[in-house]
């Protein structure tokens, strides 16, 4: 393969891209008014007519368009992509580019449709617990749509040689980016080349979007024979979602059967659909010991921008709803939540409960008790939650907008990866390893690692081959032989590869004695689709402690206490601080103006077996849901939606004020 | 317009339009594959750089400011020795910043340092000029002796004003603190050393 630096270079006179997008939502093309040639020299517009028939890229069995032909569906959709040698001309075309928008009759924002057939899960009968039980609670929370603003643009290169697209980006998904230009420009797939870059893509924002642009910049590449450089602003939609639950349970608080209903608003082209289901289902599922549970979960189609799902796909939204129900379950009855969930979980013995087996298999729930208590103990729970639910009630205020204003969360509760079991190309996964004649080792684990996973799965070769680190190579993205396993984000198979290479080093160091060179082994790993939907073995608990800033109504968040339990921690160091920046983007999503000028106490220990486990998911939903409830406690009121704002916080301490004058009167 | 400026060590001298961002002269008049964006200013901080010295969003700063100017971007920025204190008082402490604002939080707290160095220069120059008229001085001589040592003195406000300029909360200011005390101090070893 050439040197990237000559394959892409960038000192020759070369095209840039932007991308002209719709302003508007849900509407008729009207029509589009260009800027005359005579301003405007050598410049290249694409549009929906330039790609025929294959305007979009297929994912799974979903399609995505590249630009909209006749309608916009949603707010920043791509209309047009403009290309010139020079960019401040570029842009100063895109501006005058002027698209006139029919606005539909019915409305420019119309309610969600809904998508699909509805997901149900049941485990038991919940209608006879109900008809039984002596309480129910019910409780709402809704995840309103927010990005992350601060994602930078994505910068794609792509030139033609000896025939060959060569694609210089960053992707998670890069198999997908040479499918998805093989059949958008009706190419054979060996002729696209990628040249994936190191990323960072805390909100899985790589995992689609490039191979949009990749497919645009490959066309007009195609079309003026040149280098082209097309970069666009980065974006990232975490979804609405509207989870609701209803808990029966006995006069003395023993739970019975749950029911949840869950909404998903997956935009204007909905995407892994049935993945989300799974996922979400998994975050319904309460870890309390339940003796029924009922789920259904929607999909919704909206003029909203197709949505992200910020490092798993609805999974952690709905445990935090699911963990901020069972806290409000717990204060109603009168107890302290912390205190009530680490009871319900002593309950559970080690091997889980069936119900939640059924789902999410592999952890320890011996673990979890473990983590829960001292992540309680070390943050003083107890005495905080008691002291804030009292100073609370004093009547004197001790500040005009908020009575009192310190607050204690705590959420407990089991962390997944990446798709579910049942996902189609995951039915069987194998690896294989060769000793090559020249005595280096091939390994083909199907996905394209980064640096870090590169560096631990050849710790993990040499415990069992004396070979040196320059011997080993992993298959190269672009060989025929490379598995798609979906995006490397969201793939369970990460989490398994050790486990077969430890089976196939192991094996083949024992043909090394006796065989002679080459020698190939395989290993390979069957799931059943009986399996439960997830397999991992990563479980804990966060605990949240924060005051409000009472002259700005920001919560300033003063500490964090985390433990989590994982199969095996290949690097400390690193892990602790992925945790400390997921719990800091969190905070940050959640609350946009919280500080976090606070102490991060984080706990990770490990058993040592090779198994799938995973931290980020979980840590995500327990993160939210403690922030919810210690929240909720210093606010005095019960936070039903997120992100809160300083607006929000405003809002509940005029109804708060408004309450306490009503009873004075 | 003509401008002439240095950039990571190369003298260019570019025509451009006066009020073109440094951002995007940067991306299109100097060959990089470096990835910056292009938020003008909205609030992500992806874009820092250092210019003669000092952090600054180069998304808000035209070209007709940068006459004469030495920019030094993260890229430049890595090949010098002073980002291995940085990136070793990263390791230190533990803690460093996510993939997405590394470089721009880097770039940020080599501007503190300067800013530093800068203070505790003069606060040194201003000693040994007092030194020679008065005989005794004993808070200058602290004061000198602190910046001799290289503990130099940061406000916590300072720091969390500075940083503020990349809106990722990834990092406490707390360790933000004693990332910057510890850089510095390794900074004042090697100096010592070679002196």
């Amino acid at each position: 393969m050439p040197e990237q630096s000559d394959l892409f270079d960038l000192t020759k006179k070369h095209l840039i891209g932007r991308l002209v997008t719709s302003t508007v939502s849900n509407a008729r093309i009207a029509d589009i008014s260009m800027p005359g040639e005579s301003q405007f020299r050598h410049m290249l517009v694409l549009s929906a007519s330039d790609f025929g028939n294959h305007n979009g890229i297929r994912i799974m069995d979903e399609e995505l368009p590249f630009f909209a032909r006749d309608e916009v569906c949603y707010k920043g959709q791509p209309v047009l992509a403009v290309f010139g040698y020079d960019s401040e001309d570029v842009e100063l075309f895109c501006k005058q580019v002027k698209v006139s928008y029919q606005i539909k009759p019915d409305s420019e924002d119309p309610a969600p449709e809904q998508y699909g057939s509805p997901f149900i899960w049941s485990y038991g009968n919940t209608d006879e617990y109900f008809t039984a039980a002596a309480k129910t609670f019910r409780s709402t929370f809704e995840i309103t749509p927010f990005s992350n603003s601060m994602l930078g643009d994505q910068r794609i290169f792509v030139v033609q040689k000896e025939g060959k697209f060569n694609i210089r980006l960053s992707s998670q998904w890069p198999i997908h980016v040479r499918k998805s230009v093989a059949e958008a420009l009706d190419c054979p797939i060996e002729d696209v080349v990628v040249h994936n870059q190191p990323y960072y893509a805390p909100y899985d924002q790589l995992v689609v979007f490039p191979s949009i642009l990749a497919c645009i910049a490959c066309m007009a590449s195609r079309i003026s024979g040149e280098l082209v450089q097309l970069s666009s602003p980065m974006v990232s939609w975490q979804p609405r979602m509207l989870i609701e639950h209803e808990t029966a349970y006995m006069q003395d608080g023993t739970l019975l059967a749950d029911r949840a209903n869950c909404s998903v608003d997956m935009g204007a082209f909905p995407f892994f659909s049935s993945e989300v289901y799974h996922n979400v289902l998994a975050g319904l599922v309460p870890t309390y010991p339940l003796k029924a549970a009922e789920v259904c979960i929607i999909t919704n189609r909206s003029s909203a921008p197709p949505s992200n799902f910020f490092g798993d796909l609805g999974f952690s939204m709905a445990q935090a709803g699911t963990e901020s129900h069972f806290s409000q379950l717990a204060a109603s009855i009168g107890m302290q939540p912390g205190v009530w969930k680490l009871g319900r979980i002593s309950e559970i013995g080690p091997a889980g409960l069936p119900l939640c087996e059924s789902v999410k298999q592999g952890a320890d729930y011996d673990k979890l008790e473990k983590s829960a208590k001292e992540v309680i103990e070390s943050s003083w729970y107890s005495r905080k939650y008691a002291a804030n639910s009292q100073k609370h009630l004093i009547p004197v205020r001790m500040n005009p907008a908020i009575n009192y204003s310190r607050g204690i969360g705590f959420a407990c509760g089991e962390s997944i990866m990446g798709f579910s079991q049942q996902f189609n190309a995951s039915a069987n996964y194998s690896i294989t390893i060769t000793m090559n004649e020249n005595e280096t080792l091939s390994v083909n684990t199907g996905i394209q690692a980064d640096r870090t996973m590169t560096a631990i799965w050849k710790e993990t070769i040499r415990k069992f081959i004396d070979i040196p680190d320059e011997d080993i190579i992993f298959v190269d993205i672009n060989d025929p032989d490379i598995l798609d396993l979906g995006p490397s984000a969201l793939s369970r198979k990460i989490g398994i590869v050790s486990a077969l290479l430890i089976k196939a080093c192991s094996e083949l160091a024992r043909k090394l004695r006796f065989s002679r060179l080459p020698i190939s082994v395989t290993a390979e790993n069957e799931a059943e689709l009986t399996d439960p939907f997830y397999y991992s073995s990563g479980i804990g608990a966060v605990a949240i402690d924060l005051h409000i800033d009472t002259v700005m109504l920001s919560p300033i968040i003063d500490n964090v206490w985390v433990n989590f339990h994982l199969s095996h921690v290949f690097d400390m160091d690193r892990l602790l601080n992925k945790a400390r920046h997921t719990i800091t983007a969190v905070l940050s999503d959640i609350c946009p103006r919280s500080t976090a000028k606070c102490n991060i106490d984080i706990k990770i220990d490990q058993d040592g077996s090779f198994t799938a486990s995973s931290l980020t998911a979980g840590l995500r939903g327990l993160t939210t849901a403690a922030l919810v409830g210690a929240l909720s406690q210093a606010l005095g009121h019960t936070i039903h939606r997120i992100p809160v704002t300083s607006d929000d916080i405003l809002g509940i301490a005029i109804l708060q004020h408004q309450n306490s004058e009503g009873g004075e009167k | 317009m003509r401008l002439t400026c240095n950039i990571n060590g190369t003298q260019y001298s570019l025509v451009v339009n006066s009020d073109k961002p440094l951002s995007q002269i940067l991306r299109e008049n100097i060959i990089t594959f470096a990835e910056n964006s292009q938020c003008l200013g909205a609030s992500c901080g992806n874009c820092i750089v250092l210019i003669n010295g000092s952090a600054a969003l180069s998304c808000l700063v035209p070209a007709f400011k940068l006459n004469g100017a030495s920019i030094l971007t993260f890229e430049g920025f890595q090949k010098t020795r002073f980002c291995h204190d940085i990136e070793r008082a990263f390791a230190d402490v533990g803690n460093q910043p996510c993939p997405q604002c590394y470089p721009s939080k880097t770039v940020i707290i080599e501007s503190i340092l300067n800013k530093l160095d800068k203070e505790n220069q003069s606060r040194l120059t201003g000693f040994n000029e007092s030194s020679a008229s008065q005989s005794e001085g004993s808070a200058a001589n602290e004061h000198a002796a602190r910046s001799r040592s290289g503990s130099g003195a940061i406000s916590t406000e300072m720091i969390a004003k500075e940083m503020a300029m990349s809106s990722c909360q990834c990092m406490e200011i707390s360790d933000v603190e004693k990332i910057i005390n510890l850089a510095y101090k390794y900074r004042s070893r090697r100096r010592a050393r070679r002196s």
